[in-house]
């Protein structure tokens, strides 16, 4: 009698176990909805990896945390700054080791509706895969990810902020993906949409006649003005196509004679030799120098490559050629191009 | 014992339960692809990686070409005589951008595969460019990478229907380095296309209906000898040009559903 009540409390020990692993609530933190300003598409967040408070709050400290760098003394916010629209002011990056990178940081402002690649050569398909990159590039943060995930497993406070933000189970299920998912997250919400260009579009605000001008020399609204071509790769609501193209910049004999091959070095094509994405121009005037390589300090000197047509070369983009803009045009289109500065990012 | 022996299969039945999928019963479909593939005359259209002769001593090469169809309709063979148009396709953008070489042209583009009902049909129903009712959306409609997402001209209130852009040689010299831009927008410029194509495709079988589109057939006009001339124009940004309404009728010339 007493080994059957025995074991009859095993097997309603063992059923009530069941019930309780079957009912435990899975790990739920907070969800995040992004604001999308009316004008932009609808955000793809990738169901793997859903913005949350816990992980875009995890993100934005390691964003600004040296300890991803070899040395610790390099966050991403060192070639990142918040104030130059999340790009820096350097033609090119510098690294740990003070080497000067291979290409100018690009801004980060709404990386969530980026879907055809990152980086200036498009190599990383994602947010989650691109934060993985500058870790352990040696002209970058020159760290190794072995090394890094051990600091964050011992360290005082991110432990416990990996649990709220992936619900990891010990200090060890913290890696290099995780990281990255939070960095994503974060990055996603730097949002950037209230320039004054948004703000005359949603009525908010006037432009003044020489912006207004520039606006339509920018978008070749009008038969009887000077045609600038350059919402043609440079649309909004992005300000970007997103497309990988041939600006012109260099001189070259053939197709392999760029000293940066850009998207044809990822791929392996040659008509995408000297190819590099076309960079959204929100916060433009806060966000020089320009180009991939930082080549030129002004959007003066922007407007006048683009004026004098460029460098010719079989994959230079049919939309570089010379543009006859008088100077007054070339001054009322960097008084637009000033319009899509966002204050408040 | 039965009281124990019920509760543990009602736990276990709850747990399955609580695992169990509910999986999309497509079974009874059938499956659409459709491809695009683009000439140039007979030759592959290839973009950079090849220049073609063109009329009045020119040549062309290619750099894009990318146009959308919509509200793509299947015509339903359901009784003797009797139709019905079945909606497979709202809108999608073909784009030859990345097409160089020719082993990438013979693949041609590709659409993402349709489900659709098993059963006779006897042709199709297309436009090139977007129906009033898309074109009257902005990309704000729409999730990023949609189709739609992209290529929208604020000042036309349009999308771009098309795009062609290349370069040709209009001095002789050899070299092909004038600058050539093409891109038609507006309502004006849809074009709505029927196709005759019998076919009858089962339950879980597939059938791809291939389109050819000619790039010499779009540019010139055999029957009238009328053609895009670059020499009297390079560019349009303008969905009321002659050469935007020229390209837009020469569109349904140009395709054929092989």
């Amino acid at each position: 009698m007493i080994q059957r009540k025995k074991y009859n409390k095993t097997w309603y020990l063992f059923g009530l176990m069941l019930l309780v692993w079957a009912c435990q609530p899975a790990f739920k933190p907070t969800p995040f909805a992004l604001q999308k300003p009316a004008a932009f598409p609808i955000p793809v967040i990738p169901d793997s990896n859903q913005l949350t408070v816990e992980g875009i709050a995890l993100g934005r400290k390691l964003f600004f945390d040296p300890i991803l760098s070899k040395d610790k003394k390099q966050s991403c916010s060192s070639c990142h700054l918040p104030g130059r629209g999340f790009g820096d002011h350097r033609a090119l990056s510098v690294g740990v080791h003070g080497l000067p990178g291979k290409r100018n940081a690009l801004p980060l402002a709404n990386m969530a509706w980026f879907y055809k690649g990152l980086f200036w050569d498009g190599r990383s398909a994602t947010l989650e895969q691109q934060a993985l990159l500058p870790v352990e590039d040696s002209l970058e943060m020159a760290a190794e990810w072995a090394v890094v995930e051990r600091r964050l497993r011992q360290h005082p406070e991110y432990p416990l902020l990996f649990k709220q933000a992936f619900g990891i189970r010990k200090e060890e299920d913290i890696d290099r993906y995780l990281v990255a998912k939070a960095l994503a997250q974060y990055e996603r919400t730097l949002v950037s949409a209230n320039s004054k260009f948004d703000q005359v579009m949603a009525g908010q605000a006037e432009f003044t006649e020489s912006e207004a001008r520039g606006k339509t020399i920018f978008f070749d609204s009008s038969e009887e003005m000077p045609q600038g071509e350059c919402a043609n790769c440079h649309n909004p609501p992005l300000f970007t196509d997103l497309r990988f193209l041939n600006n012109g910049l260099d001189p070259v004999n053939t197709l392999e004679d760029y000293p940066d091959k850009g998207r044809g070095a990822v791929n392996g094509k040659k008509y995408d030799n000297g190819r590099f994405r076309v960079p959204s121009l929100r916060n433009v005037a806060r966000t020089a120098p320009y180009m991939h390589d930082g080549r030129f300090k002004t959007l003066e000197e922007v407007v006048e490559h683009y004026n004098s047509g460029g460098h010719f070369s079989e994959n230079v983009d049919a939309k570089i050629k010379p543009l006859q803009l008088s100077e007054q045009d070339k001054a009322d289109l960097i008084a637009f191009l000033n319009t899509l500065t966002d204050f408040d990012f | 014992m039965k009281k124990q022996a019920l509760f543990l299969l009602l736990v276990a039945v709850l747990t399955v339960l609580s695992c169990i999928k509910k999986e999309d019963d497509a079974d009874n479909q059938a499956k659409l692809n459709v491809n695009f593939k683009a000439d140039y005359s007979s030759d592959p259209l290839l973009m950079f990686d090849r220049v073609y002769d063109y009329e009045d001593a020119m040549q062309l090469k290619f750099q894009l070409f990318q146009f959308y169809i919509s509200n793509l309709r299947l015509i339903r063979v359901i009784d003797a005589g009797q139709t019905e148009e079945i909606p497979v396709l709202n809108v999608d953008l073909i784009s030859f951008a990345d097409v160089y070489t020719d082993a990438e042209a013979a693949a041609g583009i590709s659409s993402d595969p349709i489900s659709i009902p098993p059963g006779t049909y006897s042709g199709l129903k297309m436009g090139i460019g977007l129906t009033p009712e898309l074109n009257a959306t902005q990309p704000k409609d729409y999730k990023s990478g949609h189709p739609l997402s992209e290529n929208y001209w604020d000042d036309a209130n349009s999308y771009i229907y098309f795009k062609v852009e290349g370069l040709t040689d209009l001095d002789g010299d050899g070299e092909l380095a004038n600058k050539l831009t093409f891109h038609v927008g507006s309502e004006a410029n849809y074009r709505e296309m029927t196709f005759s194509k019998p076919f009858t495709v089962a339950e879980q079988e597939e059938v791809t209906l291939s389109f050819l589109i000619d790039m010499y057939q779009l540019l010139v006009d055999e029957e009238t000898g009328s053609f895009l001339n670059f020499r009297e124009v390079q560019a349009s940004h303008s969905n009321t040009s002659p050469s935007a309404a020229f390209l837009a009728d020469r569109f349904p010339k140009a395709i054929v559903l092989q």
